[in-house]
């Protein structure tokens, strides 16, 4: 039986789209959203901005001479 | 500060050639992971490259404490973070962030849904997004103060869980949810900032600039 209503969602949305919400509570969440569509685009909303964060943020590639550098220090450690 | 990772005990002597392969594969899966981590640490190149060479030899020193089939990426990771923080947070004191508005954890949301602008224009989740898509994130990212940045970037770029950054970063997992949600206000405002530049930059703000004098 869910409990969730579109204020507890709010409070319980990061720790939703950071996985760390059990499985019970996910599925309660997920019950609310279905029902419920400010919910469901807050909750939409918000994963995607976390995408996009993500696309203009990861992705760098270490340059080779560091690269090179680390392969040169290492071979020489004991 | 945080834990410490490296031992004081000087490696074993001799160095097997399986460890030296183990430990060359760690550094081939982790090195581009954990430069990018270290740039948007640092916020330079050079210092990120320094960062990183350090974290891979303290990394060696210890690694006969490394057990295998333990996570070795939060281990990196930890090393990481310890370098970084005794390099460049041994004086900082924990900025106290003012928050001049109460809008709760979601600021870009709320923004969005209250901007009479991007009502007008429809659809305003999907207009903000694509204007912090066209927006310098990374330098956003990179404005968000210390300790906060930290935390963001390793849940929402290295997508950690909040145990293993409480790990990596040695404090207590309220700790780390509160610089996390902190963070992440902080850097949704700053977002917001870049949306709305970029609105007038692109003549996409139909708003008359006064109403009043019509």
């Amino acid at each position: 039986m869910s409990e969730i209503d579109c204020t507890r969602l709010v409070e319980l949305l990061w720790a939703y789209l950071d996985g760390e919400a059990d499985e019970t509570l996910c599925q309660d969440l997920q019950v609310h959203m279905a029902e419920c569509l400010p919910c469901r685009q807050h909750a939409e909303f918000e994963r995607r901005l976390r995408e996009v964060i993500q696309y203009k943020c990861r992705g760098e590639r270490a340059p080779e001479p560091l690269r090179l550098e680390l392969v040169r220090l290492l071979s020489g450690l004991s | 500060m945080g834990a410490t990772v490296v031992s004081p005990e000087p490696s074993p002597l001799a160095v097997s050639q399986e460890d030296r392969a183990r430990f060359e594969a760690l550094v081939t899966q982790h090195l581009d992971g954990l430069y990018g981590t270290a740039l948007r640490l640092t916020r330079n190149r050079a210092a990120a490259e320094d960062l990183v060479q350090e974290t891979f030899l303290k990394a060696w020193r210890s690694f006969h404490t490394f057990q295998t089939g333990t996570n070795a990426r939060a281990w990196l990771y930890k090393i990481l973070m310890n370098a970084y923080i005794d390099t460049y947070r041994k004086s900082a004191r924990e900025p106290e962030l003012v928050d001049q508005e109460d809008v709760g954890d979601f600021y870009l949301y709320a923004k969005a849904q209250e901007s009479e602008e991007y009502r007008r224009a429809g659809d305003p989740e999907e207009i903000l997004l694509s204007r912090i898509m066209d927006a310098d994130v990374k330098s956003a990212l990179e404005q968000v103060p210390e300790p906060f940045r930290a935390a963001v970037i390793l849940a929402d770029l290295e997508e950690f869980s909040y145990r293993e950054i409480a790990e990596i970063l040695g404090i207590p997992i309220g700790t780390v949810m509160s610089r996390l949600y902190r963070g992440r206000r902080h850097l949704q405002r700053l977002l917001w900032d870049y949306a709305r530049r970029a609105g007038y930059v692109n003549g996409e703000n139909t708003s008359p600039p006064t109403k009043a004098a019509r």
